[in-house]
């Protein structure tokens, strides 16, 4: 072993020798034991080390980040239909928006159950069991395509500043036995799921084209019309936060 | 919440910062490090429940990560790569009272000045206490190239540390 040899094998030793035992590491501290000026910048490199450790260890870290894993972790839980695949993964869909809907319909409405209110209210606790997808998606062609085959919609309005960011994927959500389309975006590290609700779901909503803001739950909201449709959106960011895409 | 989410979310709960840290020190996008390690997570949960032996968590998320952003980035190549010489014999010495006065901040933006190849193996070395063994089976790289880039990291590091402290004493 060269001096050069242990001294590359040295930095790969941990403070207080902690890898003492490992053979690589304890011939090269072999080495050092007859080499004093090796041994003493293993002496300082180990004391430089054991800070650099409490530095970076301390280094700080987003005050919102496990809200925001759990959050996108769980929308990007989704099932991946493949053909060989489908009929077990349909069976299992199935059989989870059965409980969904079992589930559901058992719980007292605390709002009108058509109002506006409601839908926010519903969609923020449906949201916060984090619900599987229908499809993975992260691009905007794939959702208009999946829009417009499940859902009818053919020309999906999203608005301009979020069309930037890439999508996860969609869903259909049950409610008030109307099928609305959920599609979720990641923008900068937040979620912001998006609900296009059809002409008909809610007739008296009393919204305007300008999205009219109110938490729910955990999440913030926003709701307006366009087109003769309702869009909801809704984050577990803040209120300006989801100004800035609406 | 379902026993499937209780286990999702003690996991997350256990590794999240472990996990951000490392994608952090691969990305340098605090975005990126967010997306990676969501991804991550999510993939555990379809793929990873079948992993029998729990001590082995850690290092098959760090794994799953670290595959997940070399595939993103083969997608994108867009990412500048570049080679830091030989480790030269001579460095500027950084003596350990110098490190005394390096914060957390600091010391991370020193580490992310780095070159990537070089950023991964000593965040895993320093933050995450991981062995030369366990850093080659995270970065599915041979255990000569972990040694080779902990010590051209280290001495990069205290360089640009020394760098630091002499522009900003």
């Amino acid at each position: 072993m060269t001096r050069d040899e242990a001294r590359t094998i040295l930095h790969a030793c941990h403070p207080h020798q902690r890898d003492a035992n490992d053979p690589l590491i304890a011939e090269a501290l072999a080495f050092a034991e007859n080499d004093p000026e090796l041994r003493q910048w293993f002496e300082d490199s180990q004391a430089l080390d054991e800070e650099l450790a409490r530095a970076l260890k301390a280094a700080p870290i987003p005050a919102d980040l496990l809200e925001n894993v759990r959050a996108g972790a769980a929308a990007r839980t989704v099932s991946r239909s493949r053909p060989g695949r489908l009929p077990l993964a349909l069976a299992a869909s199935l059989a989870f928006l059965g409980i969904l809907a079992a589930v559901w319909l058992a719980k007292p409405p605390a709002h009108a159950p058509d109002s506006v209110a409601a839908l926010r209210s519903d969609m923020a606790e449906f949201l916060s069991e984090f619900p599987r997808l229908d499809i993975a998606a992260d691009r905007l062609p794939e959702v208009r395509n999946w829009l417009a085959t499940q859902h009818s919609i053919s020309e999906a309005e999203f608005p301009a500043a979020l069309e930037q960011f890439p999508t996860i994927g969609c869903r259909t959500v049950e409610w008030q036995n109307k099928e609305l389309a959920l599609v979720c975006f990641m923008v900068e590290g937040h979620v912001v799921h998006f609900f296009m609700i059809p002409q008909g779901v809610l007739p008296d909503a009393g919204l305007e084209s300008a999205p009219q803001y109110a938490s729910a739950g955990e999440f913030n909201t926003a709701a307006w019309t366009a087109d003769d449709r309702v869009y909801l959106a809704l984050t577990r960011a803040d209120e300006d936060f989801l100004q800035q895409w609406l | 919440m379902t026993v499937a989410n209780l286990e999702f979310d003690h996991v997350i709960s256990e590794h999240y910062v472990m996990l951000y840290r490392f994608a952090l020190s691969l990305t340098r996008q605090e975005a990126d490090a967010l997306d990676l390690t969501q991804q991550a997570f999510a993939i555990w949960a379809t793929k990873g429940r079948q992993l029998r032996d729990s001590s082995k968590l850690k290092s098959w998320l760090c794994t799953t990560l670290y595959r997940e952003f070399l595939g993103k980035r083969r997608r994108a190549k867009r990412f500048p790569h570049f080679e830091i010489g030989m480790v030269e014999h001579d460095l500027p010495v950084v003596s350990p009272s110098t490190a005394n006065h390096v914060d957390g901040k600091a010391a991370m933006a020193a580490l992310m000045d780095l070159d990537e190849k070089h950023r991964a193996p000593l965040l895993l070395f320093y933050v995450e206490d991981c062995s030369y063994q366990e850093i080659a089976d995270i970065l599915e790289m041979p255990v000569g190239t972990v040694m080779s880039r902990l010590a051209r990291g280290k001495e990069a590091l205290r360089k640009q540390l020394f760098k630091t402290q002499t522009t900003n004493p």
